[in-house]
């Protein structure tokens, strides 16, 4: 068997855990991208600006200006990744594959720690998870 | 406005760069909104990392559809990757940092040695005895088996953790760890790679988003455009040799330790 060197061709999805994870990943990117997009349309339709004044994530949010709508959908935007983890989890519990569930909890643990201890401290000191992928 | 249609234009080359070979497109964004746009490198991180989410979300919702992006290796190898990350917090300040980078610019410089002799001759991959699929029994398994995973998640937990002390690290290792190292073909690493990325890069992301650094005129337009250029990428990897994938990853890896060594003998 020599290495592919095409994409290996695959048969449709069969269980859930690839039909559930892509329809999350597919609803979170394209909401996220809708919102941006209203957002940017809303600012240049009316002539306004996108900045925001500065202010705690919440503040901006609810400034009720273009950039906010633009705001809403990055947040949804990186919630995604949350919900990615919860679809595989519950695909993985579905199939009855336990270490499969621990090992995504333990994923998702440190994700849900990160936003917590963020939206907790307003963003606090640099974290060390603060990493350009 | 055009810096709006130029940051959009931007984020659909990164999108479709980062959706091809396995990267957020952070290698190509921090330097354009830096050295480009002027903007600072707090901001240009913080919407380098929401970018990576994007790059991530937008190509994997195919990836992982199309079954080339591997969700049980992804998340295994996320363990140790969040793992390492957490880790590198607690180290930062007792490895010097030029040491690091230079260690890791002599690291990729063997990395690209590696794929780019794999690429030339193909070794049967995954045909050890101990090769083992990722598919459950009962489910259709790909046409690819890995194996060496103990040494893989070594690799993923210095990976976390040098993605932490140099603030880079997510696709540029664990494309190679899983294509050279476990020997899946360059289309599963990089579809795999890309599912996984957007888990590291939300972590970092939530810092930035709730001090307010991620600002909705930059960011919105780069969001954007990387969002239909990873769409598109993942659209069309599927026409692209996984020789060709090797070649452009290798010179992506060329030019981060170019900028690792910059680093180590402080030159940048």
């Amino acid at each position: 068997m020599s290495a592919p060197t095409t994409a290996p061709d695959v048969a449709p999805a069969g269980g859930p855990l690839r039909r559930w994870v892509s329809t999350v990943l597919t609803i979170g990117v394209w909401s996220a991208v809708a919102l941006v997009a209203v957002g940017i349309g809303w600012a240049v339709l009316a002539g306004r600006s996108l900045e925001l004044a500065p202010g705690s994530l919440l503040d901006e949010l609810t400034a009720g200006e273009p950039g906010s709508v633009v705001l809403l959908g990055i947040l949804l935007l990186v919630l995604t990744p949350v919900a990615q983890l919860v679809a595989a989890v519950a695909a993985f519990a579905r199939n009855r594959e336990r270490g499969y569930v621990i090992v995504t909890l333990v994923v998702l643990g440190v994700l849900v720690f990160s936003l917590v201890l963020a939206a907790l401290t307003g963003g606090g000191p640099e974290s060390a998870a603060g990493v350009l992928v | 406005m055009l810096t709006a249609l130029l940051l959009f234009l931007g984020g659909l080359g990164a999108g479709v760069f980062g959706s091809l070979l396995g990267l957020g497109g952070g290698i190509l964004l921090v330097p354009l909104l830096t050295v480009g746009f002027g903007y600072s490198i707090v901001s240009a991180v913080g919407t380098s990392l929401v970018c990576v989410v994007a790059t991530s979300a937008g190509a994997a919702s195919r990836y992982v559809r199309t079954g080339q992006a591997d969700v049980r290796l992804g998340i295994t190898l996320e363990v140790a990757t969040a793992t390492g990350a957490l880790a590198g917090g607690f180290v930062a300040g007792i490895i010097p940092e030029r040491l690091l980078a230079g260690f890791f610019a002599l690291l990729l410089l063997y990395t690209a040695y590696t794929l780019g002799r794999r690429a030339l001759a193909p070794t049967p991959a995954g045909t050890a005895p101990e090769a083992r699929s990722w598919a459950r029994a009962g489910e259709e398994a790909p046409a690819y088996r890995t194996t060496r995973l103990p040494a893989a998640m070594a690799g993923s937990l210095g990976a976390g953790v040098i993605s932490a002390l140099l603030g880079i690290g997510g696709g540029i290792v664990k494309v190679p760890i899983v294509h050279l190292v476990m020997g899946a073909p360059m289309h599963v690493s990089v579809a795999t790679s890309n599912f996984i990325i957007g888990v590291t890069a939300a972590t970092g992301a939530y810092v930035y988003l709730f001090r307010g650094e991620i600002s909705p005129a930059v960011a919105g337009p780069v969001v954007l455009g990387v969002a239909l250029g990873a769409a598109a990428g993942a659209r069309i990897s599927g026409r692209v040799s996984g020789r060709w994938l090797s070649f452009v990853f290798l010179a992506v890896l060329l030019f981060t330790a170019f900028q690792m060594a910059q680093r180590a003998l402080g030159a940048a």
